[in-house]
């Protein structure tokens, strides 16, 4: 149990794709200025990794070692594929709004990073875990963001126009790495903080230990 | 290696491997494909449900419509949209660079045209609708705001404040025009009827003629034309011209009335001198010069010294003058055609089958025949000779002739009787079927019953047999000026 | 002539990949410490790029769209791009090792990069904007396209590796240094190249 703790834990904070390793920046950028389109390209990606990860999982011991780059590849491939067939016939709002960053899904360092460093090496149970944690910190990572720069960008919020104050320059390439960038202070600031105050307090117990069992 | 070693060996199975999940991912998409692909139709339906903008779920559905003038545009397609009672045209008239396309949501109510939608321009060169429309400009909101009923769009009505972002280079007149007639087609279409014919259909010279603002009278054997043209060459406004020819098929007065000059710049300097050179002038002057050669030529050749020079070389004015030209070309090639829309007293009858001849003593012998009318009266077959007093000599009705279907055989000689020796001022100032009441009360002869003139069957008969002749002696003048007429 | 300049100012200055599309981002901020390296990755990216295009183009639109197997194009694409860049690399290790070694590293990243799909996706798609309108793609633009767009990617990067050289010479705080403040300094490359959207032609 505490096994799957630590991967969904890792997945979603301690090595957040997007603010820790700072992967898969092309779609982060792109979609920010939308909280829809990032929410929307999130859930798609969870959707693609999980399944990648399952599959590849499953196919470990039979890809050999020399071509499994071009395996992954086409696996993760014909999955977007799917994925964009999928969501031009039944959601087409969404389909439009991701646009071309529909397809580069397919070259997200996530999911391939995923697949090379985890999913050959473990499980079937485990790469799904690992694929759902990434996904998820993946997807509230962008959204947090799309939030920011489409309130502030635009003063509305999924669409529906919320309030008259705009910062028009959130809502261009340059606002977006600015929001982007602040974002990975916060996050790792607090992260290490968290980190440094659970060290402190493992510390502080392990001397605990040894003084009880006298020295 | 041995066949074996080679089917163990690693390259074999990193190349069977790969095939392999190529041809699982092969497979898989077909498979998808052929169940989530979405059709052309379905893609077509999405885009015209961004027309409305709560992007709503439309289908649109084709009618069979084929491709029809109307005014100065042609109607290409017509869907029809159920979910909003609306109508999507696509419209193209020709626009300075060449051919635009322009779709038009016309909104219905009640088989009525309601209003005006989205206005956008389709494409400048013709497309298909597929996934990729380039060049949406939908800046055209000003048409579904200002629409009212009757409306016709046209350049100037807003001032500079132009429907549309001129920075695409689009015509705006064209895409005025395009609307307007998108609007009156589907006034026809959607009550059922089919377009009526312009009014000028037939007409020569008639691209540049508004046909819908443009009026013709006759009188004393000149045919007196009110020409409204359309915009130009994306510089010239509508010109106001009006223009008489007499019976020579000569221009007698050519005047371009106090702000019917539609110039954009410059050409009222030459206004005086064109109106000058058409005068007296008739069809051969226009014969075999085309588009704005009319313009140089006419000028060219007039040898007043009080043309100068520079008219033919200034291209507005020459724009403008071509426009003024081609006016006296329509006017003076359509003599013929414009007498007989002169023809008064038309709409109950079948002109496609009634003639005239013209006899030696000056008398016109009309074979008339009359459409059904009223529900109730077939079509009637009269024949009526006009003498040169303009007055009635004979109205027969021929065997067979009588298309009333019952009841009228009681009344029939009567009528006849009363109509000889008539002439035009018999009829004129009652309308309608007050026509046969007054007609008949007024005889006094104490063979009519009275019960003919309250039996309303008959009463719808003798209804027509009063507008023949109204028809016959009005159009005296005319039917002696074309000599005859078989309009077979 | 029009639409050549047309696509050049767009690829370069108006469309840029990484300043206004945002594509290509992961090298941006990952080889973007020296100058050296990040000249060196913007070239084997145009370079990729630019053949990738010529492979992709006509296969997609003489092969896969009469065949109606657009729905394929993904794997395709990507599989071409993938072994274009092994062949690229086993060529320019045979042929330069010295070249090799000043960007041949950089390429089987290449083949993960926003950029070089991207820039296919984008030439089979709708590019009238760019083109201005009335201009018809094809292959030429395209490859003109590609070209100039991985010239534009060569160009920012270097431009920021040289801020970032600057950078390290500071002492930052822990929570800025890195990543941060490299995208502080990408935002306003940004800022400064929404100056060239004024440029319009026509």
């Amino acid at each position: 149990m505490n096994k799957y703790k630590k991967i969904t834990l890792d997945g979603l904070i301690f090595q957040n794709p997007t603010f820790m390793l700072v992967l898969g920046t092309c779609p982060t950028l792109g979609l920010i200025n939308s909280a829809f389109s990032s929410l929307g390209m999130g859930l798609t990606v969870l959707v693609v990794l999980t399944l990648s990860n399952i599959i590849i999982s499953a196919l470990r011991k039979v890809i050999p070692n020399e071509v499994r780059i071009p395996c992954y590849i086409v696996v993760i491939a014909t999955l977007v594929t799917f994925a964009r067939m999928f969501l031009q016939k039944f959601i087409p709002d969404l389909y439009d709004s991701l646009g071309t960053f529909l397809a580069l899904i397919v070259v997200n360092c996530i999911i391939l990073g995923r697949a090379e460093a985890f999913a050959n090496k473990h499980t079937v149970l485990e790469s799904a875990v690992d694929g759902i944690a990434n996904g998820l910190g993946f997807t509230v990572a962008l959204t947090i963001m799309g939030f920011i720069c489409e309130f502030f960008g635009k003063g509305s919020l999924f669409g529906y126009q919320i309030m008259d104050f705009k910062i028009a320059m959130l809502t261009s390439p340059a606002g977006a790495f600015l929001i982007y960038g602040i974002c990975i202070a916060v996050f790792v600031y607090i992260v290490d903080g968290f980190e440094r105050a659970r060290r402190v307090k493992a510390n502080k117990l392990a001397r605990e230990n040894m003084l009880k069992e006298g020295v | 290696m041995s066949a074996k070693q080679f089917f163990k060996s690693t390259a074999f199975k990193c190349v069977v491997t790969l095939l392999c999940v190529l041809l699982i991912s092969g497979i898989f998409l077909t498979l998808m494909n052929g169940l989530l692909a979405v059709s052309e139709e379905e893609k077509f339906n999405r885009q015209v449900g961004k027309l409305y903008p709560d992007s709503s779920q439309v289908t649109a559905e084709l009618q069979e419509v084929e491709e029809t003038k109307v005014g100065t545009s042609t109607v290409e397609k017509v869907w029809f949209i159920p979910e909003k009672n609306d109508y999507l045209v696509q419209i193209y008239g020709s626009g300075r660079d060449g051919k635009l396309t322009v779709w038009v949501i016309v909104e219905t109510k009640d088989k009525n045209v309601s209003g005006v939608g989205t206005v956008l321009v389709y494409d400048k060169v013709a497309s298909e609708y597929a996934d990729k429309i380039p060049g949406w400009n939908s800046n055209i909101s000003n048409f579904s705001k200002d629409y009212e009923e009757g409306i016709k769009y046209a350049y100037g009505t807003k001032g500079d404040d132009m429907y549309i972002n001129t920075g695409a280079s689009v015509s705006f007149a064209t895409v005025c025009g395009c609307v307007n007639d998108a609007i009156t087609f589907i006034q026809a279409y959607a009550s059922g009827g089919s377009i009526g014919e312009s009014p000028y259909e037939d007409f020569l010279y008639n691209e540049l003629i508004n046909q819908e603002e443009t009026t013709v009278s006759f009188a004393d054997g000149k045919v007196t034309y009110n020409i409204k043209t359309v915009a130009y060459g994306g510089v010239v406004n509508p010109f106001t011209i009006q223009i008489v020819v007499n019976s020579e098929k000569k221009i007698e007065s050519f005047v371009i009335p106090e702000g019917g000059n539609g110039s954009t710049e410059g050409f009222e300097n030459y206004m005086p001198d064109v109106q000058n050179i058409l005068k007296d002038k008739d069809l051969s002057y226009f014969t075999g010069i085309y588009g704005e050669d009319m313009a140089y030529t006419a000028l060219s050749s007039y040898d007043d010294t009080s043309v100068t020079a520079g008219a033919t070389t200034m291209s507005v004015a020459s724009r403008s003058t071509y426009v003024c030209m081609y006016a006296g070309a329509f006017a003076t090639a359509n003599y013929d055609n414009a007498l007989l829309k002169g023809i008064e007293y038309t709409e109950i009858l079948n002109m496609d089958n009634t003639s005239w001849t013209v006899g030696e003593d000056g008398k016109v012998t009309y074979n008339i025949k009359t459409v059904a009318y009223g529900g109730v009266v077939n079509p009637f077959t009269i024949q009526i000779v006009v003498n040169s007093e303009k007055k009635i000599e004979s109205f027969v009705i021929p065997e067979g002739g009588n298309g009333s279907t019952y009841g009228f055989e009681n009344s029939m000689p009567d009528v006849q009787n009363i109509l000889k020796d008539k002439d035009l001022s018999y009829f004129t100032g009652i309308y309608g079927e007050d026509m046969s009441y007054t007609a008949l009360s007024g005889y006094d002869d104490t063979s009519v019953t009275t019960g003919a003139t309250t039996q309303s069957v008959a009463s719808r008969s003798t209804y027509v047999c009063m507008y023949a002749g109204a028809f016959a002696t009005a159009n005296y003048d005319l039917a002696l000026l074309t000599g005859g007429s078989t309009n077979e | 002539m029009g639409t050549f300049i047309a696509i050049v100012l767009a690829a370069v200055l108006t469309n840029n990949f990484i300043t206004s599309k945002t594509y290509g981002i992961c090298p941006f901020l990952g080889v973007s410490k020296k100058t050296s390296s990040a000249a060196g990755m913007g070239i084997a990216v145009t370079l990729v790029m630019v053949i990738a295009t010529l492979v992709t183009y006509p296969i997609y639109t003489y092969v896969m769209v009469p065949l109606k197997i657009e729905f394929l194009e993904i794997i395709f694409f990507i599989f071409i791009i993938a072994s274009l860049v092994q062949m690229l690399e086993v060529i320019i290790k045979k042929i330069s090792p010295s070249l090799y070694g000043a960007m041949g590293i950089y390429l089987p990243l290449i083949t993960t990069n926003c950029a070089v799909l991207g820039v296919t996706e984008m030439v089979i798609g709708d590019m009238s904007k760019i083109l201005g309108e009335g201009v018809a793609m094809n292959m030429g633009w395209a490859i003109l396209y590609a070209l100039f767009a991985g010239l534009g990617f060569t160009l920012v990067m270097v431009i920021m590796s040289g801020m970032r050289e600057r950078l390290n010479c500071y002492k930052l705080p822990k929570a800025i240094a890195g990543f941060p403040i490299a995208m502080v300094t990408a935002s306003f490359i940004c800022m400064a190249f929404t100056v060239f959207s004024y440029i319009s032609l026509g």
